[in-house]
This record gives structure tokens, sequence and C-alpha cells, in this order.
């Protein structure tokens, strides 16, 4: 799988070894703008592996490119310009404001002192907590808001760097159905905007809804990767993920509904 | 924070002001810019103002170092001694008291703290290794902290005879006595280099807000950043023992205090911290002039006595804040 020249992420071999073990091994992909793509898998599949392989934040062989050019030849600034990241826990560790948090978004292009806005940076970051429905929230200190209002603050640090590519790992974890929902139609939305969205999930029936491409992970390597419909066959789910689902359509809509365990 | 700086001045003043003869601001403004009362001009330029330099600095120094480490560790129970640096600085000074060296060579100790204090960096990065995460930094840290501490008791243990070991034992107490220009020569660079060292890698804390992997992704060099407020720390905590022996709590209550002023942004904190630093130790060195004692009371033993109660109070106001914070 050779790079189309307008890819805006393009992975070549890449494999990653921590500590002596292998994590990843040989992940060939590459995705277009405008994606909203599910990263998928069993537990210690090495889906957060590939999601910092991908951020540049874990020594990787083979060859990462962005925007047609090799992730290791960006400077730290661009690099961070061009590739949003967020990371799993949603923690922050000091009780900053909602908006001092989003805030951050705008670190890598400069912003020095959340208090002393320039009318650019304060537009961007009002536009990222509008889009994720946090606006009352900014003066709120993040340490006290709920998971979901958390969740979504982080969110907006993330829309706020406003790159081109935004990687979330499991930005749904541990969230109610209305802020998960909320959470995949925000990153859904994003995609639509014109960025590539890539999000490590374990819900496979909002991927199989949502996702505009799946990229299954089963032992550090690529499994498949397609539209939902052609990844989740029944002997890959009965393979990987050892369930069976049931699987219904619905309103133009796919429903996939992890059933039963099988051996 | 115009306070603060104003608060900065006012007891700089203050302190080329007190002691056993007592000068009015007037006074001491006069000893400073015009040759009058030669008496003043001697005791404010020559015996106060090296004193006033050096708690400012030194203070500044700890209330700095200590923001930055609890920005760098994202906790407020961070201290500048975490790494090791004051307490390896204190074991080389203490060696030369033992040895001697002191009287031979009158730059030796404080000479010999600065080397102890970024020896301690290369041994600490020897044992951790360069890329290593804050856990093991911390350990690694916890090690030479302890192996600093038992050389400076086995360095007391064989002092050549009783009055070399409270050389050192007062030496240990921390003091700005007696202290001159010479000291400040010595000290001040070191100090000026750590301080802009720090202030330059402030920014990258408030992206430590979010975790590690965060602020890499935001363009923070997290290793490099590690490294440089280890050393800059070290480099200024290992000139103010240099010059003033082991002068504890100031690095952990100056940033406390100020959060409560500036609120919790850590990069926000470093200069109001650096401030309260240098008020709190001017502070405390015109309170040992003032308070009378049979014996000098050490401004080392007096920031840790008035540190330790107004310690436990934060801890205890900080509990009933995060018990209410997750109601």
């Amino acid at each position: 799988m050779t790079a189309p020249s307008r890819s805006m992420l393009n992975l070549h071999d890449v494999s990653v070894s921590l500590g002596g073990r292998s994590i990843l091994q040989h992940v060939s992909l590459s995705l277009e703008k405008g994606r909203f793509v599910v990263l998928i898998g069993p537990n210690g599949a090495g889906k957060t592996t590939l999601l910092r392989a991908m951020a540049g934040l874990v020594a990787a062989t083979g060859e990462v490119m962005v925007d047609g050019a090799p992730l290791t030849t960006l400077t730290r600034q661009k690099r961070a310009q061009k590739i949003a990241y967020l990371p799993q826990g949603h923690q922050v560790h000091w009780p900053l404001s909602a908006r001092d948090v989003v805030a951050l978004g705008r670190f890598p292009h400069g912003l020095a002192d959340p208090e002393n806005l320039s009318p650019e940076h304060a537009a961007i970051i009002a536009a990222a907590m509008e889009r994720t429905g946090t606006t009352a929230l900014a003066a709120r200190n993040v340490q006290s808001l709920s998971g979901g209002e958390r969740a979504r603050v982080m969110l907006a640090r993330v829309l706020a760097v406003d790159a081109p590519i935004l990687l979330a790992d499991e930005p749904t974890a541990s969230l109610d159905p209305h802020h998960q929902l909320a959470v995949m139609h925000d990153l859904q939305t994003e995609a639509r905007r014109g960025t590539l969205v890539i999000a490590v999930t374990h819900d496979i029936g909002l991927a199989a809804r949502l996702a505009d491409e799946v990229i299954l992970i089963a032992d550090g390597r690529l499994a498949a990767m397609g539209p939902p419909a052609a990844v989740f066959t029944p002997e890959r789910l009965a393979e990987i993920y050892r369930i069976r689902a049931v699987h219904q359509e619905m309103a133009g809509e796919t429903l996939l509904v992890p059933w039963e365990t099988v051996p | 924070m115009p306070v603060l700086a104003g608060l900065t001045l006012l007891f700089f003043l203050a302190s080329l002001g007190a002691g056993p003869v007592r000068l009015s601001p007037a006074e001491v403004i006069a000893a400073l810019f015009s040759p009058g009362d030669e008496a003043a001009r001697i005791i404010v330029l020559e015996i106060r103002l090296p004193r006033a330099i050096l708690a400012v600095a030194i203070g500044g120094m700890l209330g700095l170092a200590g923001a930055s480490m609890q920005g760098l560790l994202r906790n407020p129970l961070a201290d500048p001694s975490l790494f090791g640096a004051p307490q390896s600085a204190a074991l080389a000074a203490v060696m030369t008291l033992t040895l001697g060296l002191n009287h031979t060579l009158s730059w030796g100790l404080p000479v010999a703290a600065i080397l102890g204090a970024l020896a301690s960096v290369a041994l600490l990065l020897a044992v951790a290794g360069r890329s290593a995460s804050l856990l093991l930094l911390i350990l690694a840290g916890l090690a030479v902290s302890s192996m600093a501490g038992a050389g400076t008791v086995l360095a007391m243990n064989l002092a050549p005879n009783p009055f070399a070991a409270l050389e050192i034992a007062f030496w240990l107490l921390g003091s700005l006595e007696d202290r001159s220009m010479r000291h400040v020569m010595l000290a001040v660079p070191f100090i000026v280099v750590a301080m802009v060292l720090l202030f330059s890698q402030g920014k990258a804390f408030r992206a430590l807000s979010l975790g590690e992997d965060a602020a890499e992704s935001l363009g923070v060099p997290v290793t490099r950043l590690r490294i440089l407020v280890i050393l800059g720390v070290a480099l200024g905590t290992g000139a103010s023992v240099a010059v003033a022996g082991t002068i504890s709590f100031i690095g952990l209550v100056a940033p406390h205090l100020m959060r409560a002023v500036v609120g919790p942004d850590p990069t926000r904190l470093l200069l109001p911290s650096a401030l309260a630093g240098a008020v709190l130790l001017m502070l405390a060195d015109i309170a040992v002039r003032l308070i009378p004692a049979s014996s000098d009371i050490k401004v080392g033993v007096l920031t840790s006595i008035i540190g330790v109660p107004f310690f436990l109070l934060l801890i205890l106001r900080e509990r009933r804040r995060l018990a209410g914070g997750l109601a």
C-alpha cells in the first residue's frame, strides 16, 4: 500500500517495540483528510501505541508521513500544529478554569498567556467551546466538573489546536450514553469540517454506525481496514473479539450490538 | 504583583535598617547614596547590604525553585530538595569543614557546595538515565539525598574535634550573618543563571498540567525540560547552600502562599513565588536580628519552625477544599 500523494496521514511498515517487547508490527495504512476513522481492537492489541506512533510520541521504525512530509523531519512546533492529540483519562493536574485548559490548545501557535489573548486566539477558543457545548463551563474549575463535562472540555482543548489531524484515545471511556453520543457526534462533525479524525473506542456499535472507516488492530497487527460493514464480519468478530453480534439495518443505519461470547 | 514588588523593596530597606544599631529608612537611604555618617555607611554597605542582597537572591531562588519543582512534578508538595541537590551541596560543604579546607581556602566551601549540587545532578541522571520517567527520577533523587544525608552525618562523626563538629552543626542550621560582598559575588551569578534558566522554561509548566503525553503533543520537549529544571534547581539551591547553609520550607511555602493570590496556573505562579520567597527570607532574617535570645537564632531554624506549622495548616486547608470540591 504505497501512498497516494494526497493522503493526510500515511504509515509505511511501522513497528514499535517497548522494553524489548514488540507491541506493533509492520502497520501500513493511508488516510485521507475529512474522514472519521475509528481505531478498534481488543484490550492490549496496540491501539494506544499505534495512536502514539501516529502522533510521534513513541519511537517507531518505518515511516510516518504527515501531509506529504516525514513526521521526523517536522519541528516540534510544526508537528504540534499538524497533529492534535487527546490522551486517555482526561486528567488535569491543577484546578485550572475550563477556559484556560481549552486555551492550551493554542500553545503550539505561540499563545504564552491565556489571560492576554489576541482576538484570533480568543475566537478559535470560543468556537471550540461552542462546538462542544462547553461555553457555559468556561469559568468552572475543571477538576470539579463531571466526567462527561470534563471529556467535552478536553475535546474542546484539542479542537482549539485547529490541526488537520486529530487523534483521540478513548474519548468516550466511562461516559454516560448522552456524553458518549455527544463526543462521537462532535468528532464526526469535526471530520466533516475537513479534519482527519482518528478515535480509539471499544464501542463497536457506535463505530459501525458513525465511522467512515474502521481500523481493526489485533495482536499488534493491522487485521482489517475499511468501511464498517466490510470490517465487522461475523467471522472477524468471532475470531478477534470472540463475540457474536446482532446485526440490523434500521432507518438506513447499521445497528451492531455485541450479543454473546463465543469460545 | 506590584504589591509584592513593593513589599520586597520595603523589606529590603527594613533589612538594611534592622540590627543592634537601628536606622530609619531615611538614614538607610542617606547611607546608601550620600557620603555622610561614616559609621552608618559602614554598617549599611558592608554589614547589612550583602546580607540583604543574599536574602533577596536566596529567598527568591528558593521560591522560584519550589514553584518550578511543583510545576514539573504537577504536585503542590514538591520541594527544591526532592532530587537531592541542596543535601549534596551541604555534604560537599561539610566535607571541606571536616577537612579544615575552609580555613586554608576561603572560597573552598562555597565552590565545593556548588560542585556538590552539580555532582548530584550527574549522579541522578547516571542512576535514572537521561530519558527516565518522573517516578524513576524521584526514586533516584531519594537515593541521592539519603546518601548525601548519610555522608553529612559521617563527616560530622569523623570531625577531628568537637569544635569542628559544632562548626558543622551550626553551619548546617543556615544563616546569613556576617556575609560579605565576596559571598554575594560567589552566589549571585549562579543564582541569576539558574533563575534565567527556570524562567525560560516556565511556559511549559502550564502545558504540563495536562500530563506529559499531552504536553509533548503540544510541542513541549518533556525530557529536555526535566533535565533543565533539575539543573536549574540544583545550580540555584547549590549556590544558596554554598553561602547560607540549608534554609528549608521557603521553596515549599512561597508557591503555596501565592497560589491563594494568583491562582493555580503553574506558569503564572513563578514570579510571585520568587518575590514571596525573597520577602519571606528577608522577614525571617530581620526577625532573627530582633528576637532577643541568649545565643543567636539561625535563620534556617526560624524558617523551619515557622514553616512547619504553616505547612500543616495549608495541608488542612487543602484537605477541606479538596473534600468540598468532590461533593
